[in-house]
């Protein structure tokens, strides 16, 4: 289970299409860029929000653990006339200091680790942007998800946003004590069906308020939806944006 | 650690890999000279290290894709390009993966990095080099001149870092053989910091003129020219280095 992300299917991680630019405006808003400001998008995949937010005129930085996907999102950018930097690199040991106006980690990618590690990275987001600067974070919203529990859930990839017709299992098992999602992900297509595990914490709002304090942030806005509409329990997810102070 | 085997340029210690200081300018326009390349033009740098070649060809106004094994490296590039506000394309990949085709203007394999597999791998990683660039386009790798190598062969030298281009005061131990049978100079290089010896294998085939002809034409191109130095001097079997240039037909053959 431990470093389950290493090994977790490349079809996994990526969403298919592009993002919708009002997606974008919303995340270049709800984070006070402005043109030209610069932008760290952690992790980025293979650049599907960072070719968006570039689009808007925001200069963006990303980092991958897979340099498969940087290497796509530098092709991505070469073909759209766009330039960014693309690094590989692990979020447990970013080492920016006060150098971007922003951090976004879109998409699910916080709470892979220990609450530990967690905390950590979070520290990390806060001490790479200045001061004033915002730290946006994307979770499913747990008390959503809780409520609507779903052990077992069978789709294609296609519907459940990524690219392929293949039928994806996924099993999921609530660890109350760890206050993590654990799941397993199965794809079953020609052959043998491959099962890959994965685990997450899921936080509470009130947990990201205590986690962003802890990490230095103070949590300026709570979101409920891609496009930013306000939290709520019913909300499908949790969006944290807290800013550092001056 | 030493590790002996056909994969040690996985191994093989940072510092060993990248040049110090930026490529002096004069470098980079023989190499954009004998490449015959014009300002805007792509070409492919591979490997690219930290994107020392690739900087001062970007200098000049080339559009420079890198590729490079480590992503390390891959990461200093792209900061390096930043901070002087240039922009490129860098990949982190192998060279024997490489899958472009009619995309560049040209390829540079600088700084003696080619020869590391066995005969054939080497041969295909020059016709993938030969598939990436476009007809009428050219491919430069340049390698230290084994004539010169073998007629002054040094099994043994302890040199700072710094004398063989290298980043740093501190000792490397260079021990080189020369296998003749298949044609590698099998080196090992010891570094002792502090009392910490800390050695690295490495194994590079080398080519005498004739052969780079032979391989060269082998793999689609045609030998246009034969430099002895990193700034395009005439070869001798006295030249530091050797630089071989070829060119991909413009017309495609009608063979297949």
């Amino acid at each position: 289970m431990k470093d389950w992300y290493r090994d977790f299917d490349d079809r996994f991680w990526l969403l298919d299409g592009p993002m919708p630019p009002e997606q974008a405006r919303f995340i270049k808003r709800a984070l006070g860029l402005r043109k030209g400001q610069r932008v760290l998008d952690v992790p980025c995949g293979a650049g599907r929000t960072s070719v968006a937010l570039a689009k808007l005129g925001v200069e963006v930085t990303g980092v991958d653990l897979h340099s498969k996907f940087t290497n796509r999102a530098e092709r991505r950018f070469r073909k759209a006339g766009l330039s960014g930097t693309f690094l590989v690199g692990d979020m447990r040991e970013l080492d920016y200091d006060a150098e971007f106006h922003a951090v976004v980690n879109w998409f699910g990618s916080f709470g892979y680790f220990s609450d530990a590690e967690n905390l950590d990275v979070l520290r990390r987001f806060a001490r790479a942007v200045r001061p004033g600067g915002r730290v946006l974070v994307h979770q499913v919203n747990r008390e959503f998800i809780l409520r609507h529990f779903l052990k077992v859930r069978r789709s294609t990839l296609r519907e459940a946003g990524r690219r392929g017709s293949a039928i994806l299992e996924v099993r999921n098992r609530w660890n109350p004590k760890l206050q993590r999602i654990e799941g397993t992900w199965t794809l079953h297509e020609t052959g043998k069906p491959r099962s890959h595990p994965m685990a997450m914490h899921l936080y509470t709002p009130g947990q990201f308020r205590a986690l962003f304090e802890r990490a230095g942030l103070s949590i300026e806005a709570l979101y409920g939806t891609w496009e930013g509409a306000p939290h709520s329990r019913s909300s499908r997810m949790t969006i944290a944006v807290g800013r550092k102070p001056r | 650690m030493s590790r002996k085997g056909t994969g040690w340029f996985h191994h093989l210690d940072d510092r060993f890999w990248l040049l110090d200081g930026p490529m002096p300018p004069e470098q980079a326009r023989f190499i954009k000279r004998a490449l015959r390349l014009r300002t805007g033009q792509r070409v492919l740098d591979v490997p690219c290290g930290a994107g020392r070649t690739s900087l001062a060809m970007a200098n000049l106004g080339l559009d420079v894709t890198g590729v490079e094994l480590r992503s390390k490296f891959v990461n200093r590039a792209k900061r390096r390009f930043r901070r002087n506000g240039l922009s490129a394309t860098f990949l982190v990949g192998d060279m024997r993966e490489l899958d472009y085709e009619d995309e560049f203007h040209a390829v540079v394999n600088w700084f003696g990095s080619f020869g590391y597999f066995d005969d054939a791998t080497n041969l295909d990683v020059l016709r993938r080099f030969t598939r990436a660039v476009r007809p009428g386009g050219r491919v430069l790798i340049q390698q230290a001149n084994r004539e010169r190598c073998l007629r002054h062969f040094l099994k043994e030298r302890r040199v700072p870092l710094r004398e063989v281009g290298r980043r740093g005061g501190d000792i490397v131990m260079i021990r080189n053989r020369w296998n003749p049978e298949l044609e590698r100079v099998e080196a090992t290089w010891t570094l002792d910091v502090d009392g910490q010896r800390d050695s690295h294998w490495l194994s590079m085939r080398w080519y005498t003129p004739g052969q780079f002809k032979t391989l060269f034409k082998r793999a689609g191109l045609e030998f246009e020219a034969l430099y002895g130095s990193a700034l395009g001097e005439p070869y001798t079997p006295a030249s530091p280095a050797i630089v071989v240039v070829g060119r991909k037909p413009k017309q495609r053959g009608t063979d297949r």
